[in-house]
């Protein structure tokens, strides 16, 4: 089963791309239309159409990427301790250089390409940008991932000796910032959980439970395996059922929060999906297909297209909008357009950094 | 012998992609910051593959993957299980 989890890593890269993919598909659709508009005429108006819902299923199904890659971290962080210590300092030394070296040269890059368009306002929030990941949209995960790391020196103790109390106080400190974002969404008043609410994403309280539960699942692995086998065709059924669970909800939220439209977060459905789906994907780890070892090897690449996935969308998505606005008007031409770009882009980058000599050996400060 | 070198070989063209450095048998691959989580899921399918054989979980221990030493010792029967 141990495996498995570089299968599990593949399938959250792929859901990395269509994730964001779906979020410049509604940008397109609530935000650009004017570009598209008087192109193509009211007929390819898309919000609330077939478009919207596929596009919601695409934002709904890689939900639990984020869960998954913390998951995989806490149980190879379980797997870096000697049978009786706890976490080593220079194996988390080391794993934090390979993590933040690249992720400063990327956005040092984007931080010039901000300020080149004037969008950083003023220089005294660069230092800030950097340490919370707000150069580009997806990079709030290295900054979270890092605290997990740091936090590792207490959390696995924890997991090895109240495994049960280590998951339910992540869980309900996870679901009381939950708690808040719903709160926000239907404006009730409370300055607590409006405080709770407001907790960014790069904040490790925002995703305690994910980490947590991997580095106890990293050191109870041969409990999990058999208790995971021999439920794995319920695991699945109810990871499907969720889907469109999670969808109603959040459709039943945008319409209540009285907005046209709201930027996804996770909510209690989409942690029970993600929880699931994690445990479904472990679960079948005797069920092998052809296509496992191609996942993998995405799975293997993970980091590399994590950096540099969501810079290259933005770009395709701008440049889409000035030079072929009609493309806009059309998910089936736009997506697949966005989803090349985005795993392409950064798996030619990684071919071609691995390939040549000259390049070779700072592979490791590009891409992890 | 043997396994020590298709070990150190696959460290050093696989893991290391190239990069240049040599492992040696002893060298810790975590705290050098050889393996990660992926890698170390790599070596192990690698090992798997390679030996023909299964790994249970719970042997799927630090003592022994740290280094290309650890990982024959524990090919060779001498391993240890959580």
């Amino acid at each position: 089963m141990f495996k498995r989890l570089l299968f599990l890593n593949g399938l959250a890269t792929m859901g990395l791309i269509l994730f964001h993919s779906a979020g410049w598909g509604f940008v397109a659709m609530y935000f650009w239309r004017d570009r598209y508009l008087p192109l193509v005429g009211a007929s390819a108006d898309q919000p609330g159409g077939v478009a919207y819902y596929v596009l919601r299923a695409m934002e709904q199904v890689p939900v639990a990427t984020i869960p998954a890659f913390l998951f995989v971290s806490g149980v190879f962080v379980a797997f870096t301790t000697r049978q009786q210590g706890t976490v080593q300092w220079p194996v988390v030394r080391r794993r934090l250089q390979t993590l933040l070296i690249p992720y400063f040269l990327w956005s040092a890059l984007l931080l010039v390409l901000l300020i080149a368009e004037g969008r950083v306002a003023s220089p005294a929030r660069i230092p800030a940008m950097l340490l919370t990941g707000a150069t580009n949209p997806a990079y709030y995960y290295v900054p979270l991932l890092t605290q997990f790391y740091l936090l590792s020196f207490w959390l696995v103790p924890l997991a090895r000796r109240r495994p049960v109390l280590l998951l339910i106080v992540a869980a309900v400190v996870q679901s009381a910032v939950q708690l808040g974002y719903y709160l926000g969404y239907f404006g009730i008043e409370s300055p607590l959980l409006a405080t709770i609410g407001s907790t960014p994403k790069w904040f490790f309280v925002a995703r305690l439970f994910w980490f947590s539960s991997g580095v106890v699942a990293g050191f109870n692995m041969r409990l999990l395996e058999s208790w995971l086998h021999r439920r794995r065709w319920v695991l699945a059924a109810t990871t499907a059922l969720l889907v469109p669970v999670a969808i109603v909800e959040w459709e039943w939220i945008v319409r209540s929060s009285g907005e046209f439209w709201l930027p996804h977060r996770e909510t209690f459905v989409d942690t029970l999906y993600s929880l699931f789906f994690i445990l479904a994907v472990l679960a079948f780890f005797r069920q092998t297909t052809r296509v496992d070892r191609q996942v993998e090897a995405l799975g293997l690449r993970s980091y590399g297209i994590y950096l540099v996935h969501s810079p290259v969308m933005e770009y395709t998505a701008r440049a889409v909008y000035h030079l072929a606005p009609a493309v806009l008007a059309s998910q089936l031409l736009l997506q697949p357009l966005l989803i090349v770009a985005g795993l392409g882009v950064p798996l030619a980058a990684m071919a071609m950094a691995n390939r040549l000599p000259a390049v070779q050996r700072y592979y490791k400060y590009g891409f992890g | 012998m043997e396994t020590k070198r298709i070990l150190t070989e696959y460290v050093e063209k696989e893991i290391m992609r190239r990069q240049g450095g040599v492992v040696s048998e002893e060298m810790d691959l975590l705290s050098n910051g050889i393996l990660n989580s992926l890698s170390l899921l790599q070596l192990i399918s690698f090992v798997e593959r390679t030996f023909d054989r299964q790994i249970p979980v719970e042997e799927i221990v630090y003592e022994n993957f740290h280094s290309v030493s650890a990982m024959a010792n524990y090919l060779a029967g001498n391993g240890s299980t959580s």
